[in-house]
């Protein structure tokens, strides 16, 4: 670590279409507060690094960056970020790394570069206020909102995360909402009510849903671990979720990975 | 005529078997004895006056009159053939032919009297085309054929068919990958006017672009050059203005749709680019790529404009350049310059290095590079000496419709053009910098393997040494990143390229240039053997400046735009991405932001494979179920159907990486 602070990051993909207005670029921090079952990530779960074996060739799964290799090889990009691009931090949950990079944060401020940042918001409030005035847009994801079940299946307090929800919401923040769609958790009656509830009570954000999926089955198999299968939700299925957001108020946007 | 019962497929196979031209032979001995003893002992301009006089004059299919009669084509193995060039087209579409002939007091040399005999054998055809029209009632084209004797074209119908006229005559006459030029600019008067005078609408003209492209498209099995769509039938749209901002019109636009609607492969239309080009322009230009067709290919105007200037070519020529058959800038009308005479292949330079006798002793990377500019400066004293002894053909056509022959009285063979820089091309750059990136990791700073061990596996094509050939593959540092250490050791190479060929020049005191775009990478690796970036022996090399790196667009672009591209390394440096139809469909405006941002950064050159690899693994399979898949090889676009299969496959792959689907 030669006695500096570095980041555990486990990739920085370019040109992403997908993480927020315009062309960008989304750091994948490693290390998460929670362990979705369904997460398609799961070499971000752990917060070391951790071998792994693809085709019997072996590797490491993270690598740490400095906080200036990090931002040069963000700002590779800047000339195609435009107006509305730039740099999107996920993972993981990018909330336990990113409150110790604010120089980081100032720096791409400073150059006009518009921060994304995609959230579980299960983290200390502190966390959450450290990075507030940087970031532009957050996307929250929205999963399990009910107690027992939160603790349970994804090591979550749902106290925590509605209070950091309405702290980002009282700073007028809109952050947009995703769901991920699955009949054995996040969809079922007990749980998607209450989800159905709460965006009842904040008809101005945006949603997205999607289906959760097994695309990350060669990764879990590197890890050694094995994937789960899930009973797959059709495009049909997702307009039915759509449809019943909707009906709350909510624009309600259909994500097909 | 001949072979005219086959169908396009058999006339494909027939082209490539060289029956045409023994059977033309021997067609023409038995009924044409006359015209074959002059193809043989006669000069120009007497085979081209016969050639005029005796093609057949076929009935109209279309709307618009283009023939070629390959019984007459014009014997080109007397010399090395033309090719490559772009002739132009605007002398006939503002002038009569008449017009363009020496008055008779002018004509002081030999050369004036063949340039005028050409354009009265020219003017000859045109009569005898009017009569044939006349006799098939058809007054308007009779008149068309009679104007052009004499007069500047009338409208824009007129000037279209005047064009396809004269190119007709190139290609008769054995020239190859005929080019068209700025056609947006040529023909927009006579457009204007008529839509002025109310005499057509956009639409009509829409369809007549339309059937201007299919009539280009109709001899497309013998136009084309070494692959199935290699023609060379470009034509060049908008341009950055001298005086600042961008030049484009309503024409530039037609051109791109009409494209879109016939959907073929030829004719291909390049794209100048700049940044202070119409963003809407743009947009049709991606729209256009996502159907498939294969083009435009975008040309950057504000990286390539001025690498012309510096190397001499006139100000006002740099900003009407065009390119040749593919990407190989060239001034339309005033260059005599064959852009693609030769190829360079890197790694045949890496292994002139293995060869060398004491080169396991080499200890530092410093050495080993020591040693490869040595061996590159041979191989390209050896390519020059190659190159020595070309001579281009007598051709008063060609000069006719090259600016400067007629002020310096000269036949393009003897310095008539303007410009006379030939161009070579080089392969796989790519798989040589890889090597040697990998060359300096493993056995230069880790030791991991000495060079006897590397030039073993190489010799044993990795034969038991799979998992370090993925590794060699997957290196971290790879050509295409935009990583310091990889691009000056890509312009490295190519500046010591340049500085021996700086001081070249050919019979007419033209220079050498060379690009990296590089057509040959199938051909030149095909028995070549392994090498040291994980390519096993005879699969094929790197595909231009692309990359397999997962990083995508952006980084191929930064890497593009910072490679030093000055001094004579202009000859075509485009970058090839291959990229899904859904994807661009699903980020079309991301897609456009993307391209117009790479404007700024500075690509040279960019094309688009716009192609899923499910569709092309189907096409392969079933190719009667695809028959109008269209890809895009080297620079310019064919269908796939139609190409050999190692090209088919290399797609294939191409696609498979680009989705992230390879093995």
């Amino acid at each position: 670590m030669d006695g500096e602070k570095k980041t555990l990051i486990t990739n920085i993909q370019r040109m992403c279409m997908h993480d927020g207005p315009g062309i960008r670029t989304t750091v994948f921090f490693k290390g998460c507060s929670l362990h979705c079952p369904w997460c398609s990530n799961p070499e971000n779960i752990s917060a070391g690094r951790e071998s792994y074996t693809v085709n019997g060739n072996t590797g490491m799964y993270g690598k740490f960056y400095t906080e200036e290799e990090l931002y040069r090889e963000i700002i590779k990009d800047i000339k195609f970020f435009g107006q509305g691009g730039g740099v999107t931090f996920s993972g993981g949950e990018p909330l336990l790394q990113l409150p110790f990079l604010q120089p980081l944060l100032s720096r791409l401020r400073e150059k006009d570069i518009n921060i994304c940042v995609e959230t579980a918001l299960h983290v200390p409030t502190e966390s959450l206020m450290s990075v507030l005035p940087y970031v532009d847009l957050f996307f929250v994801d929205m999963k399990i909102l009910h107690g027992d079940m939160c603790k349970n299946v994804l090591g979550g307090e749902v106290a925590t995360y509605l209070h950091n929800l309405d702290t980002l919401l009282d700073r007028g923040k809109q952050p947009i909402i995703r769901i991920p769609c699955n009949r054995e958790y996040t969809l079922k009656e007990e749980n998607f009510s209450l989800i159905l509830d709460w965006l009842k009570t904040h008809p101005h954000l945006s949603v997205e849903v999607f289906a959760t999926h097994s695309l990350g089955k060669a990764k879990y198999e590197s890890l050694g671990k094995e994937c789960l299968r899930w009973a797959q939700i059709s495009t049909e299925e997702l307009e039915e979720i759509a449809v019943r957001i909707g009906r709350g108020g909510s624009k309600v946007f259909i994500n097909s990975i | 005529m001949f072979c005219d019962c086959k169908t396009e497929l058999e006339r494909n196979e027939y082209k490539r078997s060289t029956k045409l031209q023994q059977e033309a032979d021997s067609w023409l001995k038995e009924n044409q004895p006359e015209f074959y003893k002059l193809q043989r002992i006669g000069s120009y301009n007497a085979v081209f006056d016969a050639i005029c006089s005796f093609v057949e004059i076929p009935q109209k299919e279309g709307r618009f009159l283009h023939f070629v009669d390959y019984r007459y084509l014009f014997d080109t193995t007397r010399g090395y053939r033309f090719e490559n060039l772009t002739p132009d087209f605007g002398l006939i579409v503002n002038k009569g032919l008449q017009e363009l002939k020496y008055p008779e007091k002018d004509v002081t040399n030999d050369f004036c009297v063949d340039y005028n005999k050409t354009i009265d054998s020219m003017m000859h055809l045109c009569e005898r085309i009017a009569a044939s029209r006349k006799a098939a009632g058809d007054a308007v084209y009779e008149g068309l054929f009679l104007n052009m004797k004499d007069k500047p074209a009338r409208g824009f119908e007129e000037a279209l068919q005047r064009i396809l006229f004269i190119d007709q005559l190139f290609w008769q006459m054995g020239h190859r990958l005929v080019g068209l030029g700025h056609l947006d600019r040529i023909l927009w008067d006579n457009y204007h006017k008529d839509m002025q005078d109310r005499k057509i609408t956009r639409e009509e003209a829409l369809e007549l672009l339309c059937d201007f492209m299919k009539a280009l498209h109709q001899y497309y099995w013998l136009k084309s050059n070494v692959l199935m769509g290699d023609t060379g039938q470009i034509i060049i749209l908008g341009t950055k203005n001298r005086d600042g901002g961008y030049y484009c019109n309503e024409l530039t636009g037609l051109f791109i749709e009409a494209l879109m609607k016939v959907q073929l492969p030829d004719p291909k239309l390049l794209l100048r680019v700049s940044k202070d080009m119409p963003e809407g322009l743009m947009k049709l230009s991606l729209k256009c790529m996502q159907t498939g067709v294969g083009s435009p290919i975008l040309s950057n105007d504000d990286v390539i404009v001025p690498k012309l200037i510096a190397y001499g070519v006139d100000k006002e020529d740099a900003y009407y350049y065009g390119t040749s058959a593919c990407w190989e800038p060239l001034i339309p009308g005033k260059s005599i310059s064959p852009n693609n005479i030769a190829y360079l292949s890197y790694p045949k330079v890496l292994k002139r290095v293995w060869n060398h006798e004491d080169v396991l002793e080499i200890t530092e990377f410093k050495q080993w590079m020591e040693c490869f500019y040595q061996e590159l400066k041979t191989e390209l004293s050896e390519l020059k000496k190659k190159i020595s002894d070309y001579r281009l053909q007598y051709n008063p056509l060609l000069s006719v419709f090259t600016g400067d022959c007629y002020t310096r009285k000269s036949d393009v063979s003897t310095g008539g053009g303007k410009y006379h820089n030939f161009g070579i091309t080089t392969v796989g750059l790519s798989n040589t910098v890889n090597a040697l990136l990998n060359l300096k990791e493993r056995v230069f700073e880790k030791h991991s393997l000495s060079l006897k061990e590397v030039a073993d596996i190489l010799q044993n094509d990795f034969k038991g040494y799979d998992k370090l050939l993925n590794r060699l593959k997957d290196s971290k540092l790879k050509y295409g990143m935009d990583e310091e250490e990889v691009i000056s050791l890509t312009n490295e190479i190519l500046r010591v390229s340049t500085d021996e060929i700086r001081e070249y020049r050919n019979y007419l005191g033209g220079g050498l240039k060379l690009g990296v775009s590089a057509p040959s990478y199938i051909e030149a690796a095909r028995d070549f053997p392994a090498t040291f970036d994980g390519r096993r022996a005879g699969e094929p090399f790197g595909v231009h400046i692309s990359s397999d790196c997962r990083n995508g667009y952006t980084e191929l672009i930064n890497f593009a735009a910072a490679l030093d591209y000055g001094e004579n390394r202009f000859n075509g440096n485009v970058v090839d991405f291959m990229i899904s139809p859904h994807f661009i469909e699903q980020n079309f405006d991301k897609m456009t932001d993307l391209l117009m941002a790479g404007i700024g950064v500075g690509f040279f050159q960019l094309q688009m494979n716009v192609i899923g690899s499910e569709t092309l693994i189907k096409a392969k399979k079933d190719p009667e179920k695809y028959p109008n898949l269209i890809v895009r090889v080297w620079g310019f676009s064919a269908y796939f159907r139609e190409l050999p299969e190692e090209y088919q496959d290399i797609l294939i792959c191409r696609a498979l990486e680009n989705e992230g689907k390879a093995s």
